[in-house]
């Protein structure tokens, strides 16, 4: 098995470990990345909550981004009306079938419950924004259970936040329910309910309940899903299959994590007693088990789901299976009374068979809705609306969580009491409906540049909005259009007062409808429309955050150029060290100061190199190895012009080398050149003295030099007469020179010499000529007695001049170099406290600076 | 096949590295002449030295390549890269005339010697003194500790110590220098004693560094380890 | 009777062979530990100068020096090569290759061959012959030659390793005016003062052979400052045994 390589250090690991052997990092995650917490916030949801005004969502949703800076423009929702599905036009078409069923919705539930807490409804995903409508067009006929799901809050609201892409195509099943549950409203079921009627007798399910389930695999329940009162029915043959993605992999119900679920506070006797059996039992069974408040939900039940009974106040489903409980209760626990459940509306447009997959007409058939949205205008007034009729009043007991959290939250439907159809969603919790803008891969902190979308904040009616800023119907999907406000259509209805549930709506999607909005009178009938703000609502933390992140954006496409340091400063001293250092050393040149007194005695390596000389055998010719740089040559000629003013004063043969390829010309310069002292004997190249020429390989060469000198430097600068010359014709081997003088400012070099001749010299001197900076490492080989003699430097040079020679270059640069080493001192050392002073105060700067 | 090559040529750099290695440490006879092993390493290195003749060539046609595309390309420095180009050029010329010609060898590199390398490189050397003095000053400024203000007075010291003082002479206490002993003793004890250990440390890192090389284990070149 | 060159020999020989036998046990040995080291900050400060280099998108700069292949002191240029592979591979996510001068034509040679291996292994593949520079035949005109790429190759890091004379602080200094970082070593005992004096980061003596252990170049790297500890050690003990002797009268 190949080796995990570790995500920190790189390095692989055997796939066994769990944490790095290097590093000690964990390889393994501790959860499995398929079982994503619940709880987590995920990118680009809001903490708590995600109120985002109509006009935003619409943009974000057709946008798909929202840029930091940007600010929203004004859309004008009535455009949207243009885009309304199918089965919202078709319910102003279908304006009579509509009134028969009337009366059955639109019956307040006026005995239902007060909620314990606010639901968030706004915020559900938009099949349940279909129940919303469902239960705004209730009456007084409603069931408790289905007014259960009316929002409490007729807060000036958002609607259900947009939806991702993603969730478009997992959504196509539930939105082809959201038509048929919204579709027929006439007493008779349409098509599309007509198989699950077929199974409802057995199962008791009403059809607008099974008509909740997945096409084609209405009846099927969870297996896990024992509490259902009734069995469930025979699946159909697409089961499972059929479910979208997103219900396939919800957890299912079972016995042991039953939600917990919640009981209207005061149930009324004639809600229960028009319930249906199964719910009144199922919801004594709730009132007798009231459960405390679970934990969040289940690992497997997707946030958005989760959170629909976690709103404020209300207690979380805790569900670990398979299969939401929503979906386990609502298959398992349909009680009968399907054909006293009517669907709200009638589309009648909708083919009962519709794969689950399928998108559904009123998606399809969005462009034509587009365009038929002006006839339906003018048609609006016909709209009658759709009642529902008699439901079992309190069917708390099965129901699940979202339900009876939703049925809690829910208003008691009074008849003036005009609850918007999309309430906000201030209890939303996080992780429902992801926004597409801020979705994905977006960390943090970017998620919190989503606008503040706060409900409770006034924005504009649709009606003052200046028509201005339109938006394009053609340029939104028709279920974004489909999701518009209805607050500013709605108010018109609000004022009007208690009709007995039977007003007639006048604009917007839900125009010419009779008691679609109950009003409640508990919520005040004249409540001042809310106004919607076109403005991006950000906080200032998020401000700050796009702000940061635009100037990050800017900064990177901005060229930026590495600040140089002021080097005005470090200029000045170079010029100011160069000018005293010249002038230090040029004035005793020029004008022959002569204020250094002379040099000690030679030191004994002076004494031994001198001696040498003396006693050197003049017949035989000399090896001398020019080995340093040009650059080094104004000490080195200086230190050597007085020894080979004694050399030469014995007429000593030499023989040139070099191991540098500048050496042969400096040796030549040196020696036939205007070198003082030097030049008085007027040495050339081939006579006096033989230029063996460059010796490459360094020790190698040196050595190979040694063992056979006439077999490794055949040539003399190109001429092969090298040794053929009178001074050479008798040397054979290295021992057969008088001496050799190594002349280098490199340790090194000097170094080479020594050990690669050592074993070749028998008995012969090697002397050194050196740079002062080569000393320390040279001297330990003229104390152990490999160097026969040694001249470090202008110092020795001086010290030389005087015991042996007459002065040359030496004492000429006497006075300057003295002048000059003093002159160093001084400038090293007072720059060294000055540099010190200043390194304190800089420090005493930085530290007063940071307190 | 480039494995084969690979291979080949780490084997035979080993092969060749242990032959030099062996002749220099078992290169003479009881008798001072050269052993087999010996002999070996002559015609070993005489082989690298030839190379290394040849590597010279490399190096310049890639100094001149460098400059050619500096020239190339309008780059700034580029005329001093032409007048490089043309220097070079005018020398190889001469060089190769002057095998016909020895004189001319000696006139021609003499007078580019003095012309040029002479006074361009002393010119660095002074400006190195002025680098150095001014890096003196600033050491204390950029890396303040006891090593640094040891190390500005020991090479004060040397300085002082290097010649006799202007005006002052040799500052002597019972006829002995005081600087120059000072001196005397940093250079050749300290600086020795310290130069020995750090040698010792170079020697043992030149060791493994050369075994690394010989066992063919540590190649940084040609896509070894 | 030995003869005492011979014996040389054998001594020297003696010495590789228990250096090379030390390599191997402790790089078997090391498999098994963690190496750990004590802190060189001019590695470490390497490191994140490399880093910068990357995120900058400026161009490391490794010179080499001048040593001979042939030289004891092309350990040092060695070393310096193995410095240049690694950092090489750690900034090929970078924009531009780095570049090297050298003052020694096989250096140059091997330095080229050095950035193509390296190459290779980068995201970007492409090699440049001319990243691989030789800048001049003597150690001055080498620094003067190098002086031009610090300046304006934009260069924002410069490594020089290898063997260097004195010429070394011209480039140190043309580093320090360009702002740039400057890890600095050399073999030689007068340069390394003068690096001390001039660079930012001078390691010293032995420390510009732990290049390789430090930027993680290899586990033989690291078994070799193991040896060399061990050595170290032997050494001292060998001199303070032998100054004992002498010092109680002993010839030897």
């Amino acid at each position: 098995m190949a080796n995990i390589r570790c995500p920190m250090c790189g390095k692989p690991n055997p796939p066994e470990v769990e944490e790095c052997k290097y590093c000690g990092a964990r390889i393994k995650p501790m959860l499995s990345p398929k079982q994503p917490d619940p709880n987590s916030i995920k990118p680009g949801e809001k903490p708590i909550k995600r109120d985002t005004s109509e006009f935003e969502k619409v943009k974000l949703a057709d946008q798909g981004t929202i840029r930091p800076g940007d600010a929203p423009t004004k859309k004008n929702t009535a455009e949207l009306e243009q885009a309304l599905p199918s089965w919202l036009r078709t319910l102003r078409e279908d304006k009579s079938a509509a009134t028969d069923g009337n009366n059955a919705l639109e019956e307040p539930a006026a005995d239902a419950p007060e909620p314990a807490a606010p639901a968030s409804p706004g915020d559900l995903p938009d099949w349940l924004s279909g129940l919303e409508d469902a239960k705004s067009v209730e009456d007084e006929e409603v069931p408790d259970w289905l007014a259960g799901l009316r929002g409490e809050k007729p807060v000036p609201a958002t609607p259900s936040a947009p939806e991702s892409k993603g969730e478009d195509l997992s959504a196509s099943d539930w939105s082809a329910r959201l038509g048929n549950l919204s579709g027929p409203a006439a007493p008779e079921p349409s098509p599309a309910f007509d198989a699950p009627a077929e199974s409802s007798p057995a199962t008791g399910e009403p059809d607008w309940l099974q008509s909740l389930q997945p096409a084609g695999s209405v009846a099927e329940p969870p297996a896990s899903a024992p509490s259902a009162p009734v069995p469930a029915p025979s699946s159909p043959s697409a089961g499972e299959d059929n479910l979208p993605a997103w219900l396939s992999g919800l957890p299912a119900i079972s016995p042991d994590n039953k939600p917990p679920f919640e009981t209207p506070a005061e149930p009324t006797p004639e809600s229960q007693s028009s319930g249906p059996e199964w719910l009144n039992e199922l919801k004594k069974k709730a009132e007798a088990t009231e459960p405390p408040l679970p934990a969040a939900g289940g690992e497997n039940v997707p946030d958005w789901l989760t959170n629909v009974g976690s709103a404020p106040g209300t207690p979380s489903s805790s569900t670990g299976e398979s299969v939401p409980e929503w979906l386990s209760n609502l298959e398992a626990k349909s009680g009968p009374g399907a054909g006293t459940t009517p669907a709200l509306v009638n589309t009648g447009s909708l083919p009962a068979d519709s794969p689950a997959g399928d998108k559904p007409d009123w998606l399809s058939q969005m462009k034509a809705d587009v365009n038929a949205a002006e006839e339906v205008e003018k048609h609006k007034d016909d709209f009658e609306v759709v009642s529902e009729p008699a439901a079992p009043a309190s069917g708390t007991g099965p129901l699940p969580d979202w339900l009876s959290g939703i049925q809690r939250d829910a208003p008691s439907s009074s008849g003036g009491d005009v609850p918007a159809l999309i309430t906000d969603n201030n209890g939303n919790p996080p992780g429902e409906q992801p926004d597409t803008a801020f979705s994905m891969d977006a960390p943090d902190w970017l998620s919190k540049l989503k606008p503040d979308q706060n409900a409770d904040k006034p924005v504009e009616n649709d009606e003052e909005a200046p028509a201005v800023d339109n938006i394009d119907a053609s340029e939104l999907p028709s279920w974004v259009q489909a999701m518009r406000p209805v607050e500013a259509v709605v108010s018109k209805a609000t004022t009007t007062p208690q009709e007995e549930n039977q007003v007639a709506e006048q604009s917007g999607p839900l125009a010419g409808l009779r008691g679609v909005l109950p009003a409640g009178p508990g919520l005040g009938p004249l409540r001042k429309p809310p106004a919607y703000t076109t403005k991006l609502q950000v906080s200032d933390a998020q401000q700050r955050y796009a702000s940061f992140l635009e100037r990050l954006v800017a900064g990177e496409s901005e060229t930026r150029r590495v600040e140089s340091k002021r080097l005005t400063s470090s200029r000045l001293w170079r010029w100011l060290i160069t000018a005293v250092l010249f002038l230090s050393v040029g004035l005793p040149l020029a004008f022959q100061i002569n204020v250094v007194p002379a040099a000690p005695a030679p030191s004994d390596a002076v004494s031994a190199a001198a001696d040498q000389f003396s006693h050197l055998d003049s017949s035989l010719p000399v090896l001398v190895a020019f080995d340093y740089d040009p650059a080094l040559s104004g000490e080195l000629e200086a230190t050597a012009a007085p020894i080979f003013d004694l050399l030469l004063s014995k007429t000593v043969p030499l023989a040139v080398i070099s191991t540098s390829p500048t050496g042969p010309a400096l040796a030549d310069d040196f020696l036939s050149g205007n070198t003082p002292l030097v030049m008085d004997y007027k040495y050339v190249s081939g006579q006096q003295y033989i230029n063996l020429g460059y010796l490459a390989g360094g020790p190698a060469g040196i050595s190979a030099f040694a063992m056979e000198p006439k077999n490794t430097m055949l040539y003399n600068g190109g001429s092969s007469q090298a040794w053929s010359a009178p001074s050479l014709q008798n040397v054979q081997h290295l021992s057969d020179f008088a001496a050799v003088i190594v002349l280098t400012d490199n340790a090194d070099t000097g170094r080479n010499w020594v050990e690669q001749t050592k074993s070749y010299l028998a008995g012969r001197p090697l002397i050194m000529i050196i740079s002062a900076q080569a000393e320390p490492m040279i001297r330990p080989y003229f104390d152990s007695g490999q160097l026969k003699g040694m001249i470090s430097g202008l110092a020795d040079a001086k010290a030389f001049e005087q015991s042996y020679t007459r002065p040359g270059p030496a004492q000429y640069y006497w006075n300057s170099f003295g002048i000059g080493l003093l002159i160093s001192v001084l400038l090293i050392g007072l720059g060294s406290l000055w540099s010190i002073f200043a390194g304190w105060r800089a420090r005493r700067d930085k530290s007063g600076g940071e307190v | 096949m480039k494995r084969i090559v690979q291979v080949w040529s780490t084997a035979s750099a080993i092969a060749f590295g242990l032959l030099v290695l062996a002749g220099y440490l078992f290169g003479h006879n009881p008798d001072g002449k050269l052993s087999f092993l010996g002999q070996m390493q002559v015609f070993i290195l005489n082989v690298a030295i030839v190379l290394a003749g040849f590597a010279v060539l490399i190096g310049i046609a890639n100094l001149s390549l460098v400059h050619f595309n500096k020239i190339r390309r309008a780059q700034k420095g580029a005329l001093y890269s032409l007048l490089l180009i043309l220097a070079m050029l005018g020398t190889f010329i001469i060089g190769v005339f002057s095998y016909f010609v020895p004189q001319l060898t000696g006139q021609y590199f003499t007078a580019a010697l003095n012309a040029i390398i002479l006074p361009v490189e002393t010119s660095l050397m002074a400006i190195l003194a002025v680098t150095l003095v001014y890096a003196s000053i600033r050491l204390l400024r950029r890396r303040f500790s006891l090593l640094s203000v040891l190390f500005l007075a020991a090479a004060l010291i040397v300085l002082l110590g290097t010649a006799p003082l202007p005006f002052l002479g040799n500052i002597s206490l019972d006829g002995v220098s005081i600087l120059g002993s000072a001196r005397l003793f940093l250079s050749n004890v300290m600086a020795t004693a310290g130069a020995r250990g750090i040698l010792i440390g170079v020697a043992l890192g030149t060791l493994t560094v050369g075994l690394r090389i010989l066992i063919g284990s540590d190649r940084p070149y040609g896509g070894g380890k | 009777m030995i003869d005492p060159i011979f014996l040389e020999g054998l001594l020297g020989f003696g010495v590789i062979m228990v250096t090379a036998a030390l390599l191997a046990i402790v790089s078997m040995l090391r498999r098994k530990s963690t190496p750990s080291f004590r802190e060189i900050p001019a590695y470490t400060r390497l490191k994140r100068a490399i880093g910068r280099v990357v995120e900058d998108g400026t161009r490391l700069h490794v010179s080499l020096g001048h040593a001979a292949l042939p030289t004891p002191q092309s350990a040092s240029a060695f070393a310096g090569l193995t410095l240049l592979k690694r950092l090489a591979e750690l900034t090929s996510a970078g924009d531009q290759p780095p570049i090297t001068t050298s003052g020694d034509t096989n250096l140059t040679i091997l330095s080229q061959d050095t950035l193509q291996t390296a190459s290779q292994a980068s995201a970007q593949g492409v090699y440049d012959p001319l990243a691989g520079r030789l800048t001049g035949l003597t150690p001055f005109s080498y620094a003067a030659g190098a002086l031009p790429v610090i300046r304006d190759e934009n260069i924002s890091a410069n490594v020089l390793m290898g063997n260097f004379g004195v010429e070394a602080a011209l480039l140190t200094d043309a580093a320090e005016r360009a702002n740039t970082f400057t890890l600095a070593s050399s073999d030689n005992l007068a340069t390394q003062a003068v690096l001390y004096a001039s660079a930012q980061e001078a390691p010293i003596g032995e420390e510009l052979f732990a290049a390789g252990a430090y930027v993680e170049a290899g586990s033989l790297h690291t078994a070799s400052l193991t040896a060399q500890d061990i050595l170290r050690w032997i050494i001292i003990v060998i001199i303070l045994v032998g100054a004992l002797l002498k010092l109680f009268g002993f010839n030897i």
